[in-house]
């Protein structure tokens, strides 16, 4: 019996006993409670669809158009409607570009100034040109464009959903 | 590293004087059923932080709450996890008061010089009482829905005050988004924030005047 108190005290024994439960106990709290925190980043990958815009004849000859289509949005535990737009630019009626409407600095909406024939964003003064280039401001690339293809007439959006 | 974080700090703070919180003296005689306080402080914390992080995800609307306490259980990575525990341990927390309460009582902890410690203890019982009321309406499914419905009714039948008491506790006619909003506030603001400060009186009083001894055994001198 003395050798196992010389071993290790009984007082020492508790408190580390005490202490690795209390660890274990913690740490198996505390896993979920981090993973359930970054549950949005550990999402799915969003899926893509195709979505059927407008006819590429009525889109105005080098005066971008900002065409609307309604799609559904899960957001968390809210299925919503809503619509969602899109810059659709021709120069000459058989080449298209169709841009993504947040500016590529801080996802400000931007708009088309008609008169100086740019792409100007309120938030931070960022200028595109009708190609969707940075003319001035802080964007750091030009403005993303939406994959998209001309079927039967039609412009036909791949756009990712969540 | 250990040790000059903690030279740092016993430096500015002098935290060795404090050391006797952790390591103060048990009357003789004490035995497992004296656990049942400190059982219960820790599933509180338990309790406040699953709670908090499942606020993350909940929104106390009739329109919404059903529908994101669904998303917490289904969508949400260990969602269901963290909800089951603090479903249970609102469950266990209810239990140990109790059962810490009944020790309280036979042990006659409850008497001179300790008044004071009951009766911060009884009104922690009452609030947690309060909180199991208040949860158990947040899920807005139907047990939640027509318990509440119930549980405010029966303080309507009250003689003369009734009506004023339940529609003061729904906070309209019948229960409903006012209620929501009203049971959810108590429950994660005011009633967690009273239980803090009455559990900080509780403990402290609970330190100063040191653990009762059990009947028949001497109590610790005092000082």
């Amino acid at each position: 019996m003395a050798d196992f108190r010389s071993f290790i005290d009984r007082r020492r024994f508790l408190s580390r006993f005490i202490g690795a439960t209390a660890g274990l106990v913690s740490v198996v709290l505390a896993a979920p409670l981090v993973t359930y925190f970054l549950s949005p980043v550990l999402r799915r990958k969003k899926q893509q669809v195709q979505v059927s815009l407008i006819d590429a004849a009525n889109v105005p000859v080098g005066n971008p158009l900002f065409a609307t289509y309604r799609e559904t949005v899960q957001d968390g535990w809210v299925t919503s409607e809503r619509s969602q737009g899109v810059w659709v630019v021709t120069k000459d009626g058989t080449s298209f570009a169709v841009f993504d409407p947040k500016c590529t600095h801080l996802e400000c909406l931007y708009a088309w100034n008609p008169g100086l024939k740019q792409f100007q964003c309120a938030c931070h003064a960022s200028v595109f040109d009708i190609d969707g280039n940075v003319l001035s401001g802080p964007a750091p690339r030009p403005l993303d464009r939406i994959p998209f293809e001309i079927r039967e007439g039609k412009i036909v959006l791949t756009v990712t959903q969540t | 590293m250990m040790a000059n974080v903690k030279s740092w700090l016993e430096e500015r703070l002098e935290l060795s004087r404090l050391a006797w919180l952790g390591d103060r003296k048990q009357p003789e005689g004490i035995n497992w059923w004296y656990t049942l306080g400190s059982a219960t402080l820790i599933v509180f914390i338990v309790q406040i932080l699953t709670g908090s992080f499942l606020m993350f995800n909940y929104s106390p609307s009739p329109d919404h709450a059903y529908d994101s306490v669904q998303y917490i259980s289904n969508t949400v990575v260990f969602g269901s996890f963290i909800r089951s525990i603090h479903h249970w341990g609102s469950n266990a927390m209810v239990l140990l008061v109790v059962l810490h309460a009944l020790r309280v009582y036979f042990m006659a902890a409850y008497r001179y010089p300790r008044e004071l410690t009951w009766v911060v203890g009884v009104l922690l019982l009452l609030l947690v009482g309060g909180m199991t009321l208040t949860g158990f309406l947040l899920p807005w499914d139907q047990k939640g829905y027509w318990g509440t419905t119930v549980a405010t009714a029966i303080p309507g039948t009250t003689p003369f005050i009734g009506d004023w008491i339940k529609t003061l506790l729904r906070g309209s006619g019948s229960v409903g988004a006012v209620t929501l909003t009203r049971f959810f506030t108590l429950h994660v603001v005011i009633l967690p924030g009273l239980i803090v400060f009455l559990l900080i009186l509780h403990l402290f009083l609970m330190i100063r005047q040191g653990i009762s001894a059990p009947p028949g055994r001497t109590e610790l001198a005092s000082e």
